[in-house]
């Protein structure tokens, strides 16, 4: 089943669903009753019901197709036929039925609720809603106005009370239920209505039913009167006919005539007079007495008015025999003759003679039909609308009918049989007569009239077919056994109250439209400033702080309004303070990284710090800032830097602070923790600097690098609280980049210090050995060879002065340089085929390595020299027995050499006779050199020694400054190390894919990094693509290597900016012209931001980042976007020049197989040889001069 | 906007029902009650042609064995119209609560006095015994005759015997009488003769329908249509007497040999239009009835003279 079901629905969506369900209910409940209806219809067979069937017909053909409709989720018609056949059955079934528009007003507005509830909402639901009211008040109208007949099921009628009021409890819980979902007006009018409708309906309906009383008293009265005036008549008629009959028959004629013998009768005298006698009788009434007549003993009828009766026996006659038995006039129930198929009665009286012997009996005969005549006249003259007058029998037959006549002989219900026959035979109904023809079937009248004697005033119906109930009064006749009803529709005589009531169904309406306007008007005017209230509220929840509330009123709603505004100003106010904050914040920590910026670059200490202290103070407006710097022993704080004239008196007198908790400063670089005092006049223990009178708050921060305090910055303001520990992470960042900096100044003036000296020593030393090893003794002055044609010649001296001149033309040149002084020159000639990129940096570098590697030579070569000299020393030493001077040698730290090795000398060495010169280093004596037997005389020897002792000085000295530099070379490498475990994105595309993800902005899908290639003028000449992004979507990015002159850039202004750009909407954006336009277009850029990439040497190029789509760049964007941008381009930056040094490395290579080669050269020749050739065959170069040449400058 | 065409909608099936408000009023049938007249067998043509129909009127034909029921059942209510001779009609005018609206016919020779076969002239009829139904235009025809032959009321006996008994009358409880056909025919059949018949005195019989006024006022329509009706009904048996025979036998269970339109003179529109002008002699409808009030009041039967202008009422035969 379930599984059948959603198989149906498989393509329907969940409101289909919903109208499908409803639909198929509908449908279903139609099915259910469609029998009852047919069956209703078959028994009735009033036009009424055949309509109503159809109606339902019409209505599941509705509701099926609804539910057609609702599974191919066409759910509008769906619930247009589905409402449609709901609207049009109901008032149709009304208008055919009588009294239940209530109950059915009530269900469709029930049904149309439930309906609604499940499938719609908003104004659709509102809508419909409202057009099943109007139905059900249209059904209620149409229940109330209906012309025409309708058909009637009392037993329906009986229990709508019962459903109304279910409905309409129903629907009270239910709107009760909903109660809190309405909104302050429909509260409100629901609540005017109820308080206006319920008061009137409880009157309404209290007048109405006073008034039904009223007119019910009334007309029972009316109806008395009439069926007492009715059976007055009545029995007027009979005892009037019956006392006419009684004297006439004392009339001595007619005893006269019955004592004739029959013979003598016929034509006598007496006759004549008879005849006159009787004729006058019957012409009392000519057209109802039908006969009157003369009946002898025998019970022959001898003298008649009716000829035809004449001669015929009537003895067995009960008119007859009854008073030939008792004496007494008789009147006879209403008896049928068949000879003349009508109902009579009879009145007769007893004739007697002067004996008082009964001789005869005289009748007059009436036509039944004067029981109509009177009871007719005297409805007549009663007149009472549509009442009729029913004269009944003792059997409850109907013996006149002042309405419908046709009911005459009818008895109320049907009779037994027994009962039947027992009246055929007393003539009393036709012999042929059968119980259907001669009854009717009112069980209720027929009980109503068995109980009049208790209460004569009822109310029954008096005839199926008028189908309506008849309130009644019943009076008795005296004369007869026989019941007089005067009866009128209880629907006539309370016309005057359904008439009250239409007009207060009216009225009610009418009123309850007036308040429901009013009331709408009300509570507009009351829930409106509510309302535009809580719009006021909303708006201020979105975000919108600048909104006001108009106060309107001077209620409560306008203290309310007044109330809120006064609310939304503080909170403006709260939240304009919190800006502030997050700016003063934000500018402080952007103030700390301009700071910080600033003093990176590496420059004097002492004029950084300066600098930084004066930015400091500046930039966040303080009153006094100062750099306090450990000193070496980490025993005191130095005053490095101070703003101001303060700061110049403090550091000029050298202000110092002992590094303990004595001090504010003291204490931070103790602590190793900023020191904050808000304000220093509840401050116990700061003490005020007599020169810095108006401190009012102190912030002192060490300066930390790793574990080590270098100093504490001392900021100062002159206003309270400015100094605040919410400023602490600004100055803290600040001072962690002052640390830093510091570090590297200190580092930095140390390695170039070092360096200084050893480049000045190593220069002065270079000089003096080259002057001495070209001394043109050993060596010629000059020497130089050239690389020609794949062979290498001695340079001559005419190419020597050529060369120097090319070197001016198309040539690379370097000089032969070692420790900054040129010995020589590398000069390659080039023609225009032979360019090899950085080939001048190639001549360099070899010039470097032949450099280099005649030093070594040449110190090999010196070396050997000195070896030669000091052997030549050391073979007069040991001629001279200098080997006793070597044992004698300090015992310190000291050699001796005893021709064969070096060994470690043991035994004072100053007792023996040796010549001993001290080793000194720029007048410092590092140790001393001592020679044993050496003469003192000796000067030659003593000569050496002194050369040898102060080459060994020189050298290490030479070796002690070539150590400090390599520590301060360690260190340097351990910042860069540093610095690019930070930049640890070491890949540009992984570093653009890091910024755009930080970005997170969904709408970019793509980006670009492009650098800035500029030339020598310094100003762009092109540009790379050098990482790209792309989240799949939308156009590719450009790739990676694509190359972009200048003149392709038309936009590059837009490029080349000190702050990022930003475009919402490229497509409209003024800035874009029309040629990059048609660019934009082509790669569809809408939302574009452009981001500059600054080093410290200037835009090294930027990050493009865009989106398909437009995107408005928020605040927090842009600020991350310029935040990142340093960031970014340090990194492209170090990318860049890690890109150059691998560079760099493949010409290293190059070098190495020049060098290798060099060095395997054991003469200065040969490495000028070969530095000449490789070079040459390296670039490729015509020709290569290696030269080296002292002449100018020994 | 659906909502504005919605309501709409419902205003106007309102306004639809509003305006079927003024109900028309359904009438029952008119009832009309007649006894065996061969004047008034078109009432049996209009009903079985459907010509009341036609003409848009229920007719209701309560039919009674006794001419006299006619009287007491228009007089209790219980029918709205019935078929009388014009004398009968008087005592049901006291107060103007009947009209006669149409004269259906004239006996010219219908009603005859029937005497046994010994008698040839009314003069023999003297100390005879006269079964008529007293008070009834039979008396009317026989003082009629009485006095065209110089015999005083008081020469016979008049005995009342309805016109329908006296076939079993004559010769029993009285020696001549008078009635009209088929009884006529019977009596002739048991050896009576007519001596006199109505042919002898034009006008004086006219059978007419009564309406009880409150009807003809209330329902005028109803009258007019029913007179047009059985105007075309006389016409149609005129010209398809054998047809209409045939019809009315069926109806009224007599023999088609039974029924003609011998010994009376059915009245037309013109000849109604004719007769409901005042005149000197019993051509004139006015004049008949002024005699047969006359006679009434003659023999005590009225208390009061009913107003002729307002009796006779000839508005409702068709323009």
């Amino acid at each position: 089943m379930k599984n059948w079901f959603s198989k149906l629905l498989a393509d329907t969506n969940e409101e289909g669903r919903n109208f499908f369900a409803i639909a198929l209910i509908m449908f279903g409940a139609g099915i259910l009753s469609l029998p009852l209806y047919v069956y209703l219809a078959i028994q009735d067979g009033s036009w009424q019901l055949y309509v109503i069937l159809g109606t339902v017909i019409f209505f599941l053909i509705a509701s099926g197709l609804s539910a057609v409709l609702s599974r191919q989720n066409r759910t509008t018609a769906a619930l247009t036929w589905l409402l449609g056949g709901l609207f049009l059955i109901v008032p149709i079934i009304a208008a055919m039925v009588v009294g239940v528009g209530i109950v059915l007003a009530v269900t469709v507005v029930v049904v149309t609720i439930l309906i609604v509830r499940q499938t719609l909402s908003g104004r659709r639901a509102t809508k419909t809603v409202l057009r099943g009211v109007v139905t059900a008040i249209l059904t209620v109208a149409i229940d109330v106005y209906v012309p025409w007949e309708r058909a009637s099921y009392p037993l329906l009628s009986t229990f709508i009370p019962y459903i109304a009021g279910a409905g309409i409890l129903g629907i009270s819980i239910y709107v009760l239920r909903g109660y809190r979902q309405y909104s302050l007006s429909t509260k409100l009018i629901g609540g005017f209505l109820l308080m206006t409708l319920i008061p009137l309906g409880v009157i309404f309906f209290f007048n109405n039913r006073s008034t039904r009383q009223i007119l019910t008293d009334n007309a029972n009265t009316a109806l008395s009167a009439s069926a007492a005036a009715a059976a007055q008549e009545l029995d007027a008629f009979m005892n009037g006919s019956l006392t006419q009959v009684r004297s006439t028959a004392q009339s001595s004629i007619l005893a006269e005539y019955l004592a004739l013998s029959p013979s003598k009768r016929a034509g006598s005298e007496t006759e004549t007079v008879l005849y006159k006698e009787l004729r006058a009788i019957a012409s009392r009434d000519p057209i109802y007495i039908t006969s009157v007549g003369l009946i002898d003993t025998q019970g022959t009828d001898i003298a008649d008015t009716y000829g035809a009766d004449i001669g015929l026996s009537k003895a067995k006659r009960i008119w007859f025999t009854t008073p030939v038995e008792n004496g007494l006039p008789y009147v006879s129930p209403l008896e049928f003759s068949e000879a003349t198929g009508l109902y009579s009665i009879y009145f007769s009286a007893p004739i007697r003679n002067v004996e008082g012997e009964i001789i005869g009996v005289l009748r007059m005969r009436y036509n039944a039909n004067i029981l109509q005549k009177i009871i007719v006249n005297s409805a007549e003259n009663e007149n009472i609308t549509d009442s009729f007058t029913v004269l009944f029998d003792e059997n409850h037959i109907r013996l006149a009918h002042s309405a419908r006549p046709e009911l005459i002989t009818k008895s109320v219900i049907p009779f037994t049989l027994d009962k039947l026959a027992q009246l055929q035979e007393a003539n009393r109904l036709p012999k042929g007569a059968t119980v259907e023809e001669y009854s009717t079937n009112l069980l209720e009248l027929e009980q109503r009239l068995s109980d009049v004697d208790n209460q004569p005033i009822f109310s029954a119906e008096f005839s199926a077919t008028a189908g309506e109930l008849d309130q009644a009064a019943t009076v008795r006749m005296k004369s007869q056994p026989w019941l007089v009803a005067a009866a009128q529709p209880i629907n006539t005589f309370l016309v005057p109250a359904q008439t009250q009531t239409r007009a207060s169904a009216i009225l009610v309406t009418l009123i309850a439209v007036v308040v429901a306007f009013i009331g709408s008007f009300v509570a507009q005017s009351l829930s409106a400033p509510i309302v535009r209230l809580t719009a006021v509220a909303e708006q201020i929840a979105a975000g919108d702080n600048n909104v006001q509330a108009s106060i309107e009123t001077q209620d409560e709603i306008g203290v309310l309004a007044g109330a809120f505004n006064t609310m939304t100003a503080k909170l403006r106010e709260f939240i304009a303070s919190l800006e502030q904050r997050v700016a003063d914040r934000t500018r402080n920590l952007e103030l700390a990284a301009e700071v910080g910026r600033s003093v990176s670059q590496v420059r004097a200490l002492d004029v950084m710090l300066k600098d930084a202290a004066e930015l400091i103070r500046s930039q966040f407006e303080l009153y006094y800032v100062q750099v306090y710097l450990t000193d070496a022993s980490q025993t005191n704080l130095l005053l490095l830097s101070g703003t101001g004239h303060v700061g110049e008196q403090l550091v000029g007198r050298g202000h110092r602070l002992p590094l303990n908790l004595s001090s504010i400063n003291g204490r931070a670089a103790t602590e190793k923790k900023a020191v904050v005092i808000a304000d220093t006049a509840t401050n116990a223990t700061f003490r005020p600097n007599p020169l810095l009178p108006n401190t009012r708050s102190e912030m002192a921060v060490p300066l930390i690098v790793g574990e080590k305090v270098v100093g504490v910055l001392d900021l100062q303001s002159e206003k309270a609280n400015a100094l605040s520990r919410e400023l602490l992470p600004a100055f803290e960042a600040l001072a962690g980049q002052l640390a830093i900096a510091i570090q590297n100044a200190n580092l930095l003036a140390e390695t170039e210090q070092a360096r200084a000296e050893v480049e000045a020593q190593a220069r002065r030393l270079v000089r003096a050995n080259w002057a001495d090893y070209l001394d043109a003794i050993h060596k010629p002055e000059e020497t130089g060879f050239v690389f020609q044609q794949n062979k290498v010649r001695p340079l001559t001296q005419e190419e020597e002065t050529q060369s120097v001149e090319k070197e001016k033309g198309n040539s690379w040149a370097s000089p032969i340089e070692v420790t900054g002084e040129a010995l020589g020159n590398l000069v390659v000639e080039l023609d225009e085929q032979t360019f090899v990129a950085r080939g001048n940096e190639l001549v360099n570098t070899v010039a470097q390595q032949v450099a280099q590697h005649i030093e070594a030579l040449r110190l090999l070569e010196s070396a050997e020299r000195y070896r030669a000299e000091a052997e030549e020393a050391s073979r007069r030493l040991t001629r001279e027995g200098w080997k006793t001077y070597v044992e004698n040698a300090e015992e310190s730290l000291s050699y001796f050499y005893d021709l064969k090795e070096v060994k470690p000398h043991h035994g004072n060495g100053q007792a023996e006779s040796a010549v001993a010169l001290p080793l000194k280093v720029r007048d410092e004596v590092l140790g001393k050199l001592a020679i044993q037997g050496i003469d003192a005389d000796d000067s030659r020897a003593l000569e050496l020694v002194n050369a040898v002792a102060e080459r060994l000085s020189t050298h290490i000295e030479s070796l002690r400054q070539q150590d400090q530099t390599q520590i301060a070379l360690t260190q340097s490498e351990k910042l860069f190390e540093a610095s690019r475990r930070l930049t640890q994105a070491a890949d540009l595309q992984q570093l653009v894919d890091t910024t755009v993800t930080a970005m997170k902005i969904p709408a970019i899908n793509r980006a670009i990094l492009v650098a800035f290639n500029y030339d020598d003028s310094g100003s762009i000449a092109n540009l790379d693509v050098i990482a790209n992004w792309w989240n799949g979507t939308g156009h590719q990015a450009t790739s990676v290597g694509t190359h972009y002159p200048l003149e392709m850039i038309r936009a590059m202004p837009l490029f080349v900016s000190s702050t990022p750009v930003f475009f919402n909407d490229a497509f409209n954006d003024e800035r874009v012209d029309a040629t990059t336009m048609q660019l934009v277009h082509r790669l569809n850029l809408r939302a574009v931001a452009v981001l500059p990439l600054h080093t410290s040497a200037g835009q090294i190029g930027a990050l493009i980042v865009e989106a398909e789509v437009p995107h408005n760049f928020t605040t927090e964007e842009t600020r991350l976007f310029i935040a990142l941008a340093p960031q970014i381009a340090t990194i492209v930056d170090n990318q860049r020049q890690f890109e150059r040094a691998q560079k760099q490395a493949e010409r290293e290579t190059m070098l190495n197989v020049i060098s290798q080669k060099i060095q395997s050269a054991t003469s200065v020749e040969a490495v000028l040889q070969i530095a000449a050739r490789e070079l040459g065959h390296a670039l490729g170069a015509p020709m290569t001069v290696a030269q080296l040449s002292m002449k100018d400058k020994s | 906007m659906k909502t504005y065409r919605f309501l709409s909608v419902l205003f106007l099936i309102i306004f639809l029902i509003s305006a079927c408000g003024a109900p028309a009023v359904e009438h029952p049938p008119l009832k009309l009650g007649w006894s065996l007249w061969p004047g008034w067998y078109p009432l049996v043509i209009a009903q079985e042609k459907g010509f009341f129909e036609k003409h848009g009127v229920e007719v209701e034909l309560s039919f009674y064995p006794l001419y006299g029921q006619t009287l007491a059942e228009l007089d209790s209510g219980k029918v709205d119209a019935g078929a009388l001779v014009v004398g009968d009609a008087l005592p049901l005018a006291t107060d103007g609560k009947t009209k006669i609206v149409l004269i259906t016919d004239n006996s010219s020779g219908g009603d005859s006095i029937l005497v046994p076969a010994d008698i040839s002239s009314p003069a023999e009829l003297r100390g005879k015994r006269i079964g008529v139904g007293l008070g009834t235009f039979g008396e009317v025809l026989v003082r009629e005759m009485l006095k065209r032959n110089n015999i005083l009321i008081g020469d016979v006996t008049l005995v009342d015997v309805p016109p329908e008994k006296l076939p079993d009358a004559l010769g029993k409880t009285v020696d001549a009488g008078h009635t009209y056909e088929p009884f006529t025919t019977q009596a002739i059949q048991g050896g009576y003769h007519a001596i006199f018949s109505s042919a002898e005195t034009p006008g004086l019989i006219p059978d007419v329908f009564v309406f009880r006024s409150s009807v003809a006022a209330e329902r005028p329509e109803d009258v007019r249509a029913f007179i047009a009706a059985f105007f075309e009904a006389q016409e149609w048996w005129l010209a398809n007497p054998d047809e209409g025979a045939a019809l009315i036998a069926q109806a009224t269970g007599l023999t088609p040999a039974d029924i003609s339109t011998d010994g009376l003179k059915l009245f037309n529109r013109n000849d109604n239009v004719n007769a409901f002008k005042p005149g000197e002699d019993t051509t004139s409808l006015f004049f008949t009835t002024q005699l047969y009030t006359d006679f009434q009041i003659l023999t005590g039967r009225l208390n009061s003279a009913p107003d002729l202008n307002q009796m006779l009422d000839a508005s409702f035969l068709p323009q």
